[in-house]
């Protein structure tokens, strides 16, 4: 399997959150095959950008939720339009 | 030729404003895209497109200038900075990944400058050499391509144009004592 990018993974999370809302990220990590200390990290980082909020579980001892900010929705929307030319230029 | 502004002047000038626009608006969408997400490989790619919109501008002032010297000049700042934001691009294609990556970002742009890498290696020059006022000739002669290469960077400013005549005047009379150095040297044994 081809070595994904940053830029790759990040958008296969925020795709991942868009369409699955309240998503845990153990769940997220399985989803994009990716570790889940790899994804935990990019989480975070995503997180204290402002584009992904974690909210906390309705079930006891069950894992955070993950919701996309407006901020991250409209990121999402651009990352989609920008998809083909990234594509072309071999950065995805 | 006519004057700049005859039909193929026009002709540039009306395809290079409609480049620049179309660049301005990708470099920023991207740049919007990359403040959001600070993903490195949109940041490499936001600046080639910043430089691929000055080189843009750049090119249609030079389009509209009546004076053939400054016009010229434009015209090669414009292929240096589309030269640097290749540069750039080409660098984000292939090692995007490393954060750390940025800090080449200024000298690919000083690369794309051939004043700037007579500076570098004029400076590199003066540090290596023994003679005392050759060493200072040469240092002399370095900061004069410094100051070209600052002034054809600010090119489109009052300040780059002052920066670019007082720097020619400088580089005129450092290439003289350089040049009278040398034959005093090879002259009076």
């Amino acid at each position: 399997m081809k070595k994904r990018s940053r830029l790759e993974l990040i958008m296969e999370i925020l795709e991942a959150i868009n369409s699955e809302e309240g998503i845990s990220p153990t769940w997220l990590s399985i989803k994009v095959n990716l570790s889940y200390d790899r994804v935990k990290k990019i989480l975070d980082d995503l997180i204290a950008r402002g584009l992904v909020e974690s909210l906390p579980s309705d079930e006891r001892k069950g894992s955070a939720k993950l919701v996309l900010t407006t901020k991250g929705v409209e990121l999402v929307k651009e990352l989609r339009k920008m998809k083909s030319l990234l594509r072309d230029y071999g950065l995805l | 030729m006519g004057s700049p502004l005859d039909f193929y002047g026009i002709t540039l000038l009306v395809l290079n404003t409609i480049s620049f626009v179309l660049f301005l608006y990708i470099s920023i969408f991207f740049t919007r895209s990359y403040l959001r997400a600070k993903i490195e490989s949109l940041g490499f790619f936001s600046l080639s497109f910043i430089l691929l919109t000055l080189s843009r501008l750049i090119s249609a002032v030079s389009t509209a200038l009546e004076d053939p010297k400054l016009s010229l000049a434009m015209h090669t700042l414009s292929s240096s900075t589309a030269s640097a934001a290749f540069l750039i691009m080409l660098f984000s294609i292939r090692f995007s990944e490393r954060e750390e990556v940025f800090i080449v970002v200024p000298p690919l742009i000083a690369l794309s400058f051939p004043d700037l890498i007579s500076f570098a290696l004029s400076f590199v020059t003066s540090l290596l050499v023994k003679g005392k006022y050759l060493k200072n000739y040469i240092l002399m002669l370095s900061i004069t391509f410094l100051l070209r290469g600052v002034g054809s960077l600010l090119m489109l400013t009052q300040l780059g144009l002052y920066l670019i005549i007082f720097s020619e005047f400088l580089m005129a009379l450092a290439t003289l004592l350089f040049a009278l150095y040398h034959l005093k040297k090879v002259i009076v044994v």
